[in-house]
């Protein structure tokens, strides 16, 4: 049973998804070798603990092993699925344990961890894409977007944080993202005209 | 007028960035808003985005395989799939492994349950592991070192209280990590016998495992 599906490699992760729903575990583990890296880099973000980060991570998977059957690929992308699960288990867990940040958000690219060489081109470009967006969002904007993503900040939370009215938080947060998607799909659209 | 407003959290939920019973609110309203269903799709995929930004940092090695064995242990008990259904050799090798996580899974339930206020232990005679107890009495049984349950035969886990155990849980396994399904209240122990596949309503034997008193 184990040996049975030996070469996952080929397929998509919606199918992957559909074969972890069946109780594959080798499929599992296929996901978690496509996602596992970068739900951990965004679990640690968050959290800025390695044991809380593994944790995050590792109910996050599991919740995919029991939550496959439910996942409708009509309704969003797996990775989206997977991804969402991780961040919503590092959130709540950064809340729950009290260790959401009190300074700034460090500008996203001066980091110091170098992504390692085995990490797969399209997450590397997909990284690129995204924070090349971020960089041409207003301030404003982008402060909103990180430190409710990043930070686990709630809206009620920014608006105290950053001394602005919730209803405007509201709307900079829904005008951020609306930005965000826009400029993320320019670059995509730019990319696949490079390559054309 | 209220439902105008809540048009305009799907970017909110998204981040999962709204406050908590506004997020409440807006899942009920999702349920019959098509349109916010289509918003909340589109913004999650930027979303996730920014997770894919995230710095990159390599998780430990180690990890991969735990989330395997935490998997095994997880279908293997608490779901009962019917997969499992398999020959008893296999269940074998894989309650081996699954007993390998299911350490570091008794951990990560001990130092998550054991932070939370009023949570004790129950110390097991007949195999190894523990009852852990909450406040509530809502329990979960960390066990390893039984043999797999022969074919047509199952592991029976029973909430003894005075002269009358009731049905807790049933599981097949060599190790488990088994939410009871009956509270384990003051003074009471819990038990584990064999029985037919399927369960009994009374036990057929002493408990060949028991724990000490809640």
């Amino acid at each position: 049973m184990v040996h049975a599906m030996r070469d996952l490699a080929h397929l998509s992760d919606e199918a992957l998804v559909a074969l972890v729903a069946r109780g594959e575990e080798s499929a599992l583990a296929e996901l978690y070798d496509r996602y596992g890296g970068p739900a951990y880099s965004l679990s640690r973000h968050v959290l800025r603990d390695r044991s809380l980060a593994e944790d995050a991570v590792q109910e996050a998977f599991l919740a995919v092993w029991r939550g496959a059957d439910r996942f409708v690929p009509e309704r969003s992308k797996a990775a989206t699925w997977i991804m969402t699960l991780v961040h919503r288990r590092a959130v709540d867990l950064v809340r729950r344990e009290q260790r959401r940040r009190t300074e700034p958000i460090g500008d996203i690219e001066s980091v110091d961890c170098e992504p390692s060489a085995a990490e797969a081109v399209w997450l590397r470009l997909e990284r690129e894409n995204v924070q090349q967006a971020l960089r041409r969002l207003p301030d404003h904007q982008r402060e909103t977007l990180e430190l409710a993503y990043y930070g686990g900040f709630t809206q009620s939370e920014l608006a105290v944080r950053l001394g602005r009215p919730l209803g405007t938080i509201k709307s900079q947060m829904h005008a951020a993202l609306a930005n965000l998607r826009e400029l993320v799909e320019a670059t995509a659209r730019e990319e696949s005209w490079k390559t054309n | 007028m209220e439902d105008e407003l809540i048009h305009t959290l799907a970017a909110g939920y998204a981040l999962h960035a709204l406050d908590p019973d506004e997020e409440q609110a807006f899942q009920t309203h999702l349920a019959t808003c098509p349109s916010c269903r289509q918003d909340v799709a589109a913004f999650s995929e930027t979303a996730s985005g920014l997770g894919l930004a995230a710095p990159s940092s390599q998780p430990p090695p180690e990890l991969r395989e735990r989330i395997l064995a935490a998997t095994r242990v997880h279908d293997n008990v608490v779901t009962m799939r019917p997969r499992w259904a398999y020959p008893v050799l296999v269940a074998a090798a894989a309650a081996t492994c699954a007993a390998i996580g299911l350490g570091i899974w008794a951990g990560i339930l001990h130092s998550r349950l054991g932070s939370s206020n009023g949570m004790h232990t129950l110390a097991l005679h007949g195999a190894t592991g523990s009852v852990l107890v909450a406040q509530n009495g809502e329990s979960t049984l960390v066990l390893s070192g039984l043999r797999p349950a022969p074919a047509g035969k199952t592991y029976e886990v029973w909430v003894i209280h005075g002269q009358n155990p009731e049905p807790a849980g049933l599981f097949r396994t060599a190790a488990t990590t088994l939410r009871l399904t009956r509270r384990v209240p003051h003074g009471a122990e819990v038990g584990v016998t064999l029985e037919r596949v399927g369960g009994s309503l009374h036990p057929s034997s002493t408990p060949i495992v028991v724990s000490a008193a809640a």
